[in-house]
C-alpha cells in the first residue's frame, strides 16, 4: 500500500489524493520515501549520498551545499561524512537514507518498516530521531510496522491491516502529547493500545500461519 | 513451448536460414564455404562411412582423460587449498594470471619430456582444464554456510569425510561451472595441439582438409566438434540448474 | 610485519617458487628441452636490442589492441542490451552461454577463409575470444543490481539517462570490469594463437618459428616475455578489480 501512495504502483479500485491532486503512477512532488532495506548507493560516499537527493532540482549550488550541512547535523552524521556505507552499521546506514530523503524538504515521508532489519534497542532509539524529525520538518509521516510497540509509541494515528485481503479493521487513536520519546513505553496506559493492536491482529496473524483463531 | 523458447529457436533457426541464403545466392563463395544443408549431408555421409571414425574417437578419447584428470586433480587440489589457506594465498596471483599465459608455448617442451605419443596433447589439455576447475570448486568450497561445517564436527566427522559429505556436495552446482569450462578447455587443448603438430586426431583432419582446400571434410568436422561441445555443456548445465532447483536457489 | 610487506611477500614466494621449479625442471630435462632460467633471462635481454623484436612485437601490439577494442565495445553493446532489455536478455543469453563453450580453436579455418591471412584475421581471431565474456559479465552485472538502487533512483525522480548514468553503470562497473579482466586474458589468448598461424609477422609468428625450428632459446624467450607481460598487466587489473569489489 506505501507503493500506492508513493505512486511506484497503480491502484485497481478507488483513488488516492494528495495535497488535492489524486496519485497516478508518478511519485508526486513533496514525497520522500525510505526502504527497508538498505538503498545507499555503495560507491557514494555518505555526503555524495545524501547530496544526491537534491541533484536534479533547481537550488543553487550554494542552497544545495547549505541543505546538505544542515541535514547531515540533523541526522548527526557529521564524523562520518566521509565514510561509505559499507563501513557504517545498519543503523548508521539507514540514518543516511533518511537524510537523502529529507534533504528534499518533502511534506508527506513514507516509512517502509525502515528499522525492520535492525535490533529492538536501536528501534526505540530510531523511533525517538523519527520522532524528533516529524516535529522539526512538520511534514505528515505514514510508517507501516508490524512491531505493535513501534506503533504504539510512534503514530498519532493507527491504521491495523488484515492479512490477504487487506482491508482495514481498526483505527486507534492515540492521544499522546506531541513532544513525546520511547520513554512512552513506561506508561500504564501504553499497554493498553497494544493489547488492543493486538486483540484486532492476533486473529488475522493466526489466519497467516494456517491455523484458526479459538472461539473467544 | 514457452514465448522465449519459441523465440530463441525462430532466431536461431533464421540465422542459419541467413546463411544458407547467402551461400546458395553466391555471396558466400564456395571456397568459403558450404551452405549449411550440405555440411550437414557431408557429416552424415562421413559419420555413416566411418572413414574418419578413428581420427574422431581418438580426439574425444584424449578430452575426455584430459578432462577426467583435470576433474579430479582440480577437485582434489582445490580441497586441499581450501584448507590450507596461507598455500592457497601464494597460488592465488598464479591461478588470477593463468588464463593470459599462451600454454601452447610448453608444447614442445613437452614432446621432449614425455615423447611423441598422445602424452603431450592430453597433458596440455589438462593443464588447460584444472586451473579452472580449482578456481571455481574453491569458489563453491567457500560459499559453504559456517552453520554446515559446524554442524559436521558436532557429528563428529572427520576432515576428508566432511569434504566429501558436506562441502564437495554443496559446492557441487560450482563445481559443475568449472566442469563446463574444462570441457571447453581440454577440447580446446588436444585440437590445438593437433594443429600445432599434427599426427592424426580430428584437428590434424581438419588441417588437413584446410591445406587441401577440402571444404566437404572440413565443415562437417567443425560442425561435429562445435555440436559435441554444445551438447556436453547443455548437459551439463541442466544437471546445475536440477542442483540448484532442488535448494531453491535456481 | 606492515600491510604493504605482507601483501608483497607472497607474490614474491611464488615468483621465487616458480624460478625454482623451473631450474629443477632445467636440471632434468636437460638442454635439448629448454633453457635454465638465467640463460633465458640473458637470451631475453639480448633479443630486446635486436631491432627486428620490436617490429614484431609492434605488430601483435597492434593486432592485440585492434582485437580489444573491437572486443570491448561488442561486448558491452550486446552486454548492455540483453542485460537491460529483459525480454531479450531471456531469449539470446542462453545462446551466447552455448556459444562460450565452443572451443574457438575450431572457428579457426572459418575465420582464415573469410578474412585471409594477416592482419583482419589475427583481429577477428582476437576480438571473437574476448566479445563473449564480457558479454555475459555484464548482462549479469546488470541483472545482479539490488533492485532496491533502482527503488531508490525512482523515488529520486531521476529520469531514463540519469538513472543509467547515476545509478546503473556505477552499480555494474565492478563486474563489468571482472569481465574486461577476463575478456583481455582471452583477446590476447586469441590474437596470440592468429599469429601462430597466420602471420609472417608478430610474437606468435616468432614462437611458431621457433618451434618449427626447434629453437629452443628462442622458444624460451618468446614465451618468458609473454608470460611476464601477460602476468604484470593480469596483477594490475586484478588489485583494480579487487578494490572496485571492496567499494561495494
Amino acid at each position: 500500500m506505501l507503493e500506492l501512495i508513493a505512486g511506484l504502483q497503480q491502484a485497481t479500485q478507488g483513488v488516492i489524493e494528495f495535497e488535492g491532486r489524486a496519485i497516478r503512477g508518478e511519485i508526486p512532488d513533496g514525497v520522500g520515501v525510505v526502504f527497508q532495506e538498505d538503498a545507499c548507493f555503495p560507491w557514494m560516499s555518505v555526503t555524495v549520498n545524501i547530496a544526491f537527493g537534491v541533484r536534479n532540482t533547481t537550488l543553487s549550488q550554494a542552497e544545495k551545499a547549505r541543505r546538505v550541512r544542515d541535514v547531515i547535523d540533523m541526522m548527526g552524521l557529521a564524523d562520518f561524512a566521509d565514510s561509505y556505507p559499507a563501513q557504517l552499521s545498519g543503523g548508521m546506514r539507514q540514518r543516511v537514507c533518511i537524510a537523502r530523503t529529507l534533504i528534499r524538504e518533502p511534506r508527506l515521508i513514507l516509512l517502509d518498516e525502515p528499522f525492520g532489519a535492525l535490533d529492538q534497542q536501536t528501534r526505540l532509539l530510531m523511533g525517538d530521531e523519527v520522532l524528533r524529525l516529524w516535529r522539526q520538518t512538520g511534514a505528515t509521516v505514514v510508517l507501516i510496522t508490524h512491531a505493535l510497540d513501534e506503533a504504539a509509541m510512534l503514530a498519532d494515528r493507527i491504521a491495523v491491516m488484515s492479512a490477504r485481503p487487506g482491508r482495514v479493521i481498526d483505527a486507534v487513536q492515540t492521544h499522546w502529547p506531541r513532544e513525546r520519546d520511547s520513554r512512552i513505553v513506561e506508561r500504564d496506559d501504553f499497554g493498553a493500545v497494544t493489547s488492543r493492536l493486538w486483540k484486532s491482529l492476533r486473529k488475522e496473524s493466526l489466519k497467516t500461519i494456517g491455523r484458526l483463531p479459538e472461539p473467544t | 513451448m514457452k514465448r522465449i523458447t519459441v523465440y530463441r529457436v525462430l532466431i536461431i533457426a533464421g540465422a542459419v536460414l541467413l546463411l544458407e541464403l547467402l551461400c546458395l545466392i553466391g555471396i558466400i563463395d564456395r571456397l568459403t564455404m558450404q551452405p549449411p544443408h550440405r555440411i550437414v549431408r557431408d557429416l552424415a555421409v562421413i559419420l555413416t562411412s566411418g572413414s574418419l571414425n578413428s581420427a574422431i574417437l581418438k580426439t574425444l578419447t584424449n578430452a575426455s582423460i584430459a578432462l577426467a584428470l583435470a576433474l579430479v586433480a582440480g577437485i582434489a587440489a582445490a580441497v586441499v587449498l581450501h584448507r590450507y589457506k596461507a598455500l592457497r594465498e601464494t597460488l592465488d596471483p598464479l591461478f588470477a594470471t593463468y588464463y593470459a599465459v599462451p600454454i601452447f608455448a610448453f608444447y614442445p617442451l613437452l614432446i621432449i619430456l614425455l615423447g611423441l605419443g598422445d602424452a603431450p596433447q592430453i597433458m596440455i589439455g589438462f593443464m588447460l582444464g584444472v586451473v579452472v576447475v580449482i578456481v571455481n570448486t574453491l569458489n563453491g568450497l567457500d560459499r559453504v554456510p559456517l552453520v554446515l561445517k559446524k554442524t559436521a564436527l558436532i557429528q563428529r566427522m572427520r576432515p576428508i569425510e566432511t569434504a566429501l559429505k558436506v562441502m564437495l556436495p554443496y559446492a557441487a552446482p560450482y563445481v559443475l561451472t568449472g566442469a563446463k569450462l574444462a570441457v571447453a578447455y581440454s577440447l580446446i587443448g588436444i585440437i590445438g595441439a593437433e594443429f600445432i603438430m599434427s599426427r592424426g586426431g580430428m584437428g590434424y583432419e581438419i588441417s588437413f582438409a584446410y591445406n587441401n582446400f577440402d571444404n566437404a571434410t572440413m565443415y562437417p568436422l567443425i560442425l561435429l566438434i562445435l555440436l559435441v561441445s554444445i551438447a556436453v555443456n547443455g548437459a551439463l548445465s541442466r544437471w546445475e540448474k536440477i542442483l540448484l532447483a532442488r535448494r531453491g536457489q535456481g | 610485519m606492515t600491510d604493504v610487506v605482507k601483501s608483497l611477500r607472497n607474490p614474491l614466494i611464488l615468483i621465487v617458487g616458480l624460478l625454482v621449479a623451473w631450474q629443477l625442471l632445467y636440471w632434468f630435462a636437460g638442454d635439448i628441452a629448454m633453457r635454465a632460467p638465467a640463460a633465458t633471462i640473458r637470451y631475453t635481454a639480448n633479443l630486446l636490442t635486436t631491432d627486428t623484436f620490436w617490429v614484431h612485437l609492434s605488430e601483435s601490439m597492434r593486432a592485440f589492441a585492434a582485437a580489444l577494442a573491437i572486443a570491448v565495445a561488442l561486448g558491452l553493446l550486446i552486454g548492455f542490451w540483453l542485460g537491460l532489455h529483459r525480454f531479450s536478455g531471456d531469449v539470446l543469453e542462453p545462446t551466447l552461454v552455448a556459444l562460450y563453450s565452443i572451443p574457438k580453436i575450431t572457428l579457426y579455418p572459418l575465420v582464415l577463409l573469410a578474412f585471409g591471412l594477416g592482419m583482419p584475421a589475427k583481429i577477428a581471431f582476437g576480438a571473437i575470444h574476448g566479445i563473449i565474456p564480457i558479454a555475459l559479465f555484464t548482462i549479469n552485472a546488470l541483472r545482479n543490481i539490488k533492485p532496491i538502487l533502482i527503488k531508490a533512483g525512482r523515488v529520486l525522480k531521476l529520469s531514463p539517462p540519469e538513472m543509467i548514468r547515476s545509478v546503473l553503470f556505477p552499480a555494474a562497473v565492478p563486474e563489468i570490469f571482472t569481465g574486461f579482466r577476463v575478456g583481455f586474458s582471452l583477446t590476447l589468448i586469441g590474437t596470440l594463437l592468429g599469429e601462430m598461424f597466420a602471420s609472417q609477422r608478430g610474437l606468435g609468428y616468432l614462437l611458431m618459428t621457433a618451434i618449427g625450428l626447434h629453437n629452443v632459446d628462442q622458444i624460451m624467450a618468446v614465451t618468458f616475455l609473454l608470460v611476464v607481460f601477460a602476468a604484470a598487466i593480469s596483477t594490475v587489473l586484478l588489485t583494480v578489480d579487487r578494490w572496485l569489489h571492496h567499494r561495494v
